[in-house]
C-alpha cells in the first residue's frame, strides 16, 4: 500500500510541475491573444491579407483538401475571421487557464498527502462546470467560424451545423461526480482525523 | 456535546502527566489534548483500553454522561 501511495505521491509531483509550466504558458498566450486582440482593430488589412493561390483546408484534422482563390476577393482579408474566432479563443484561453489552476492545486494536495483536502472538492466542482461551458463554446465558435470561412469563399449549398461537444459534456458530468465522491471523501477524512 | 471526558481529573488522582501518558498510550500529546479537551468526535476502543490500562482506571472514570439542551447536534449520525 504504501508503494502504490509513494507512486501516486511521485506522478502528482511530476504532474503538478507540468501544470506549473502550462499554467505559465496560458497565462502568457491569454495576455498575448488580449493584446492582439485590442490592438488589431487599429492596424492596417494589408496585414491580414492573404495573398496564396490556394488554401489548405481540413475537416476534423481526417480530410484534407486544396481549395484555390477563384472567385474570392483577392487578396482574401483575414481580419474579420479573426475577429470573429479571437473572442472564442480568448474566453476558452481564460477556462484553460482557470482550470488548470485547480487541477495544479488538486496536484499539489495530492502530492502533499493530503487528497482529500476540503478545498478539492470545490476545485472539482469548477473544473467539471467550466467543461460542460465549454461543450457548448467550442462548438458555437467552431460554426461561427466555419460561417464565416464559408462566406469568405462564397460557397454556396454549404451549411454548418452545431451539436454539443458530447466528450467535453460526458467528461465535465463526470468530473461533477468525483466532485461529489471528494466532497465525501473530505468529510469522512475529517471524522477519521478527528478520532483518536 | 454530553459526554464530557474527565481526563485531567483522572491525570491529577494518578499524578501523571499528559506527555508522559500519550508517550505510553502511543498517540500524540496533541490528539490527548483534544480528547482532555473534548474536541475529539470519536474514541477507538483499543485507545480507551489503554488509557484504562495506564492509568489503572474504568471508561466511566474518564466518560461522563451530562444531558444538556443543545444536545441535538449528534442525531444526524
Amino acid at each position: 500500500m504504501e508503494l502504490a501511495q509513494n507512486r501516486i505521491k511521485r506522478i502528482s509531483q511530476v504532474m503538478y510541475y507540468l501544470s506549473v509550466v502550462l499554467y505559465i504558458l496560458g497565462i502568457a498566450v491569454l495576455i498575448l491573444a488580449t493584446l492582439f486582440f485590442a490592438i488589431q482593430f487599429f492596424l492596417p488589412d494589408d496585414l491580414f491579407a492573404a495573398k496564396q493561390e490556394h488554401f489548405g483546408i481540413t475537416i476534423d484534422n481526417v480530410i484534407y483538401f486544396s481549395m484555390n482563390t477563384d472567385g474570392m476577393n483577392s487578396p482574401v482579408n483575414l481580419k474579420p475571421l479573426l475577429q470573429i474566432a479571437l473572442p472564442f479563443a480568448l474566453v476558452l484561453l481564460a477556462f484553460f487557464v482557470v482550470g488548470v489552476k485547480q487541477v495544479m492545486e488538486i496536484l499539489k494536495s495530492v502530492a502533499r498527502d493530503n487528497p482529500f483536502d476540503e478545498s478539492n472538492s470545490g476545485r472539482l466542482y469548477r473544473v467539471g462546470r467550466i467543461l460542460l461551458i465549454a461543450s457548448v463554446v467550442v462548438s458555437a465558435g467552431r460554426v461561427v467560424v466555419y460561417n464565416q470561412i464559408i462566406g469568405m469563399m462564397k460557397l454556396s449549398d454549404v451549411r454548418t451545423n452545431f451539436s454539443v461537444n458530447v466528450t467535453l459534456l460526458l467528461t465535465g458530468l463526470l468530473v461533477l461526480i468525483l466532485a461529489g465522491v471528494f466532497k465525501y471523501g473530505s468529510y469522512l477524512k475529517s471524522e477519521y482525523d478527528a478520532t483518536v | 456535546m454530553a459526554i464530557i471526558v474527565r481526563l485531567d481529573r483522572m491525570l491529577a488522582d494518578r499524578k501523571m502527566q499528559l506527555s508522559e501518558l500519550a508517550e505510553k498510550v502511543g498517540i500524540s500529546i496533541v490528539n490527548l489534548s483534544n480528547l482532555k479537551t473534548g474536541k475529539v468526535k470519536a474514541i477507538r476502543f483499543s485507545t480507551l483500553n489503554r488509557i484504562c490500562r495506564h492509568l489503572n482506571c474504568q471508561p466511566a472514570d474518564i466518560l461522563e454522561y451530562t444531558p444538556s439542551d443543545d444536545d441535538d447536534d449528534d442525531d444526524d449520525a
